[in-house]
């Protein structure tokens, strides 16, 4: 535990096992978007190396909080909530593992591992959230046809909703549920209802989009 | 930001459905989570057993002082590798480990292969298979939070129907094994998790 700063300490031991679970889900989720963003940016030629899961690397970047292998920079993360932290650290050890594999290197969670992603400098300063995952490379053409067509079935199911559809495009812009309130001079619980019903109307479509990290180049070259 | 939104294609729009969950409440979460991830559940216990052991080793918060000598007594003892296995070790097969814990072989199967949900699993049955295999509680239930164990059955590659690999509800267990003595099947149903 030598790398938990007194302040880290303080705050990891105020966190309850329900508060962590609300965090694991939520990084978990996260974890598993970016993965498949990375998926999508490659046209499919990078996918998570066997073993791996968006869950196992929630789970580790947790892990590297709690033995000091990562370091919370409070300056630069305040406040007691570790999950903005916590998604850089996911974003790292995505980036790492997913950019090993485009190297031809070896990339493990595991530490001791001379080539584990934390050697990938800690300098968060300046550095947007998951701008490594933001490249350069555009999609595929087949992916761009396959994900517009899937954009298209989303707002289909909610066509029947001006509230909803309002909804979904805050929601693709990258907005927060407090900003979506906002744009939609809402409160934010509205928000919160709002999107129970979107996800349930778009379940099946969320499942196909994001239910296969590191299966789904499997699934499309079977032809879907 | 204006200069990120012109960036933004419909990969980026549709990642954004789960990147900005700030303030989400943890059920909406849960459920989010249950239908991206098949095993949902048990990858949230095997995170939690990772992290018991990462705040045992953190140190007590104030005022958990009393338990902190029980988090050091499970952090010092060894992992538990199996229940059936542990049993073997004091001389236990798994039938007079079954006996001893009033359950039945398949529902030590599933315990040791930790195939049962462990918040539906009573803690009576925690204690009692602690108790015979001579491990405190806590190991056991670290040991149950841990996830499914896969069989060679689940990866046969014969005609036969694949071995389920979920995890099942405690209760809904015991009410469909049919090795499951009368009394035992009552006594069971009527525990509380």
């Amino acid at each position: 535990m030598g790398g938990v700063s007194s302040e880290t300490r303080l705050i990891l031991r105020g966190i309850s096992e329900d508060d962590w679970r609300r965090h694991y889900r939520e990084l978990a989720v996260y974890a598993r978007a970016r993965c498949q963003r990375w998926v999508w940016r490659t046209g499919g030629r990078e996918n998570l190396p066997e073993g791996y899961s968006p869950d196992a690397i929630a789970r580790e970047a947790i892990t590297r909080l709690y033995d000091g292998t990562r370091v919370w920079n409070h300056d630069q993360y305040p406040g007691g909530d570790p999950v903005p932290f916590l998604k850089a650290v996911v974003d790292s050890l995505i980036w790492g593992l997913l950019s090993g594999a485009e190297h031809k290197r070896t990339i493990t969670l595991d530490e001791g591992n001379p080539d584990r992603a934390d050697d990938q400098p800690q300098n968060f300063d300046g550095l947007e959230q998951g701008a490594g995952l933001y490249q350069a490379s555009t999609l595929t053409p087949d992916d761009k046809i396959y994900l517009e067509e899937m954009e298209r079935r989303i707002m289909a199911a909610i066509a029947d909703s001006r509230e909803l559809v309002e909804f979904f495009e805050h929601l693709s812009e990258g907005l927060k549920p407090s900003e979506i309130a906002a744009r939609m001079n809402t409160d934010v619980k509205r928000v919160y209802v709002l999107r129970k019903t979107f996800d349930r109307r778009t379940a099946e479509i969320q499942r196909e989009l994001f239910g296969l990290v590191g299966q789904r180049q499997e699934a499309k070259k079977e032809g879907r | 930001m204006a200069s990120r939104n012109e960036k933004r294609d419909v990969a980026d729009r549709l990642c954004s459905m789960f990147e900005n969950l700030e303030g989400t409440p943890a059920e909406d979460l849960r459920m989010m989570h249950a239908n991206l991830t098949p095993n949902a559940e048990a990858e949230e216990q095997e995170f939690i057993r990772q992290l018991q052991l990462m705040r045992c080793g953190l140190g007590a918060a104030p005022g958990e002082e009393a338990a902190g000598g029980r988090a050091t007594a499970v952090k010092d003892e060894a992992p538990l590798r199996g229940l059936i296995s542990e049993a073997r070790k004091r001389g236990l097969t798994a039938a007079e480990l079954a006996d001893a814990t009033c359950l039945s072989v398949p529902l030590v199967t599933m315990l040791d292969l930790r195939l049962i949900r462990y918040a539906s699993i009573p803690r009576q049955v925690v204690e009692d298979v602690a108790g015979v295999i001579r491990r405190s509680t806590e190991q056991v239930a670290l040991y149950l939070q841990g996830a499914p164990i896969r069989t060679a059955v689940a990866y046969s590659d014969t005609d036969a129907p694949a071995e389920s690999q979920e995890q099942q509800d405690f209760l809904d267990v015991v009410n469909t094994d049919t090795s499951l003595l009368g009394e035992r099947r009552a006594r069971l149903s009527g525990m509380t998790s």
